[in-house]
């Protein structure tokens, strides 16, 4: 029995015909989900977690951010303008962020101060990223249904965490 | 050394020395999993966006985190370690017959776990430790948080050590002969995996002091990574050590009869595989981290953790398998028969039966979100939380409170205050974990964050549904409440004598144990992996509905 030591003679028995079979289907359950998210890349390149950051230097990146703000708050962002997003306890540098539907924006998103997250839900929409200090995620987003969506902070940043809110408005 | 009393349960020598140091450590659990449950009350109705309730409580922006972090900390931490510990001692020394090695030591561990536990308890209480268990700088606590923590991990390690040395000493000195029981086998696993943590706790915490004391910068990412190779490879701790536990309790409830028919060698190799795949998944806590490459994330995040489910579905076969052939054998032969003969008045096979179901939509719902893509969706949303309440509240707490039930009359030699009410309190337990976990996973599919003090509903309606997380935190509030007090009551009034698991064991005849078969299990196996897998695929459909993002 499990609870009691035993010689080896007495447990070391062959697989049963259906332990096989389980541990068979066990591994080709791995193998099937390790295939595809290995080759979803292949079938869809366009959701997939953003790859490319690089470090930053956050005085600077303030100033950028803040800088877009005061052009773009609330305006409609032209194609072909990098977006620039600054975390910071407990707000986002832009609180209204409106966007045209179908087009392809490059998003600059880092934090001045403590890890914060990126979250996107509104119109049947989740999606989450992490806003790190020091480091800026690149990438690039294409809302393809028109509406409003909501950016809210995700991970945990202090008192005011569940306050931290910001507006995006996808206009058709 | 040789004071001892024989046990009625299979004539186990239980040392005085061993006796009382489980206990102490099972003491410090219980007041552990309360506190834990108090702050349960308060984190689930902070949470529930009842305007009437979280007034009445006074819960704030400020102290739901305290609460958040009280809760995190006394449960994941401090209940389940000090569990584990009482775990280990009892599979080393009890099932092997041989005193605690270095018990001396072993209460010199309980006192730095303790002290440890007082310190960090005092940090949070003072409002000095609002980051949650998981601390990720830059917000800091005080010093005091690290220093508590570091030393309670580091008895913890001591204790470990002493399990391992108790084995050792143990067949040198031939206190038993051939190999080791399964369930000492799966709690060695275990210990194996607790080393690698508490060496990596170790490195995490001194890491993060220095950065504290200003001798070193704090890099964000690499803690994040030391950090979770802690918080990941302690969860599978966690997970073998429930499975031993698991087949302790099959064991114990079926009077032995079960014991016939685990296959012990399968399951062994299902618990080295477990702590050759650990290492590996650390990667699934950093998947939409800026600075990790894909690569990274995918080896080791996705791909190695889907190759961790494959022990644990080897072990949910393995149990399911034997209950299925117990009853089999007492004369039950079509696919799905036995099912109606579980006895689930029995709180052995009701708590294995309910974690097994629990670790099962757990185990579901953990694929999409260690997946690098899907887990876009999933990420910091009550999915998380949803899912590891069906791991380490429903599976993992409520087999340890099920094997304390049968633990503490070996031990002690007196009976369980009530069985009656363990029993109820299984049901009251596993139900409400279970009911808890699926609100969570609901809220989290429609994108309600966790970590969150907030009333959802005024965001989103899909996130009015919060109110429900109150029915499941009541019904396993109320099962935890049941089970300090009878355990309690066993530890300090027990009675003495009489059948020691009276109502505790159901007994099944063999009748015609060659046409034993475990096709109904591996029928139920194969539903719920495929349910898994159209849960799966499911995720990746949804994908396509999000905006672009690349
Ligand atoms: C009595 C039943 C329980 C209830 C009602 C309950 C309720 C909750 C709720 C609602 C949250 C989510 C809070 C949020 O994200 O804002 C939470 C978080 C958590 N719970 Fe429980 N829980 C219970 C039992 C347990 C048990 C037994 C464990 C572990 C053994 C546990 C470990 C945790 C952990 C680690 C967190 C995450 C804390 C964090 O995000 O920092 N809970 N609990
Ligand atoms: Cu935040
Ligand atoms: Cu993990």
């Amino acid at each position: 029995m499990p609870l009691i030591p035993k010689p080896v003679e007495e447990w070391y028995k062959e697989f049963s015909k259906q332990e096989k079979i389980w541990i068979a289907i066990a591994l080709a359950v791995a193998i099937i989900l390790a295939a595809t998210t290995l080759s979803w890349p292949l079938i869809d390149p366009k959701h997939e977690v953003p790859s490319s950051a690089r470090e930053f230097n956050p005085t600077a990146y303030k100033e950028i951010a803040n800088n877009f703000s005061s052009i773009y708050n609330g305006k409609l962002v032209p194609p072909n303008t990098d977006i620039y997003i600054a975390a910071q306890q407990y707000f986002w540098s832009i609180s209204t962020l409106v966007l045209k539907k179908g087009v392809d924006y490059r998003f600059h998103l880092g934090s001045l101060d403590v890890i914060h997250g990126f979250t996107i839900v509104g119109n049947g929409t989740v999606y989450s990223i992490m806003v790190m200090p020091g480091m800026e995620y690149v990438f690039t987003m294409n809302f393809k249904n028109a509406g409003t969506y909501y950016v809210i902070c995700s991970e945990y940043c202090g008192y005011g965490h569940g306050s931290m809110r910001m507006v995006i408005e996808v206009v058709a | 050394m040789s004071d001892y009393e024989v046990s009625s349960f299979g004539g186990l020598k239980i040392y005085r020395t061993t006796k009382h140091l489980i206990i102490a450590n099972l003491i410090l659990a219980l007041i552990s999993i309360s506190i834990g449950g108090i702050a349960a009350i308060f984190v689930a109705s902070g949470r529930s966006a009842v305007p009437s309730l979280i007034n009445f409580l006074g819960i704030n922006n400020i102290n739901y985190y305290q609460w958040l972090t009280f809760h995190g900390m006394n449960m994941l931490i401090f209940w389940i370690l000090w569990a584990e510990i009482a775990i280990l001692y009892f599979a080393s020394s009890v099932l092997l017959n041989y005193p605690i090695y270095g018990y001396r030591i072993a209460w010199f561990a309980f006192a730095a776990m303790l002290y440890g536990q007082i310190t960090v308890e005092y940090s949070i209480l003072t409002g000095n430790a609002d980051v949650l268990f998981t601390a990720y700088p830059p917000l800091a606590a005080n010093d005091l948080f690290y220093i508590g923590y570091a030393i309670f991990v580091f008895g913890a390690g001591i204790a470990v050590v002493l399990f391992f040395l108790t084995i050792y000493y143990a067949k040198i000195n031939e206190a038993y002969k051939g190999s080791l029981p399964l369930v000492t086998w799966g709690a060695a696993i275990a210990g194996i995996i607790a080393l690698t943590v508490v060496f990596q706790g170790a490195l995490t915490l001194i890491y993060t002091l220095a950065w504290r004391l200003g001798l070193t910068s704090m890099n964000v990412m690499a803690y994040r990574w030391f950090f979770w190779g802690l918080g990941h490879d302690a969860q599978y701790v966690n997970v073998v050590a429930t499975i031993a536990v698991l087949y302790a309790l099959l064991a114990i409830g079926t009077g032995l009869t079960a014991a016939k028919f685990i296959n012990e060698r399968y399951a062994k190799v299902a618990f080295a595989l477990a702590a050759l795949f650990v290492i590996p998944g650390i990667g699934h806590h950093i998947l939409v981290d800026p600075g990790f490459s894909t690569v990274l994330k995918q080896a080791s995040g996705s791909v190695g953790s889907h190759f961790l489910s494959v022990p644990t579905l080897l072990h949910a076969f393995a149990l399911t398998g034997a209950l299925e052939a117990t009853i089999r054998a007492s004369g039950h032969t079509s696919l799905f028969g036995w099912l109606r003969r579980i006895p689930w008045t029995n709180p052995a096979i009701a708590a294995t039966l309910f974690a097994l179901i629990s670790m099962g939509i757990g185990g579901i719902t953990a694929q999409p979100q260690t997946t690098l893509q899907p887990n876009l969706n999933y990420h910091n949303t009550l999915w998380v939380p949803g899912h590891f309440h069906l791991m380490v509240a429903g599976g993992t707490t409520l087999a340890f409170m099920a094997f304390i039930y049968y633990a503490l009359p070996i031990l002690t030699s007196r009976r369980l205050y009530s069985t009656k009410l363990a029993k109820l309190q299984i049901f009251l337990f596993g139900i409400g974990i279970i009911i808890l976990g699926l609100v969570m996973t609901i809220l989290g599919i429609n994108g309600d964050p966790r970590r969150d003090f907030i009333n959802p509903s005024d965001l989103l309606p899909a996130w009015s549904l919060t109110p429900l997380i109150l029915l499941g935190a009541g019904l396993a509030i109320a099962g935890g409440v049941l089970f300090i007090l009878n355990v309690a009551v066993t530890i300090f009034t027990g009675k003495k004598g009489g059948n020691l698991f009276d109502g505790m064991i159901t007994s099944f005849e063999v009748k015609n144990e060659a046409s034993i078969s475990k096709r109904g299990a591996l029928a139920i196996c194969i539903i719920v992996v495929a349910i898994l897998l159209t849960v799966y695929f499911l995720s990746y459909w949804r994908l396509e509905t999000m905006p672009e993002l690349y």
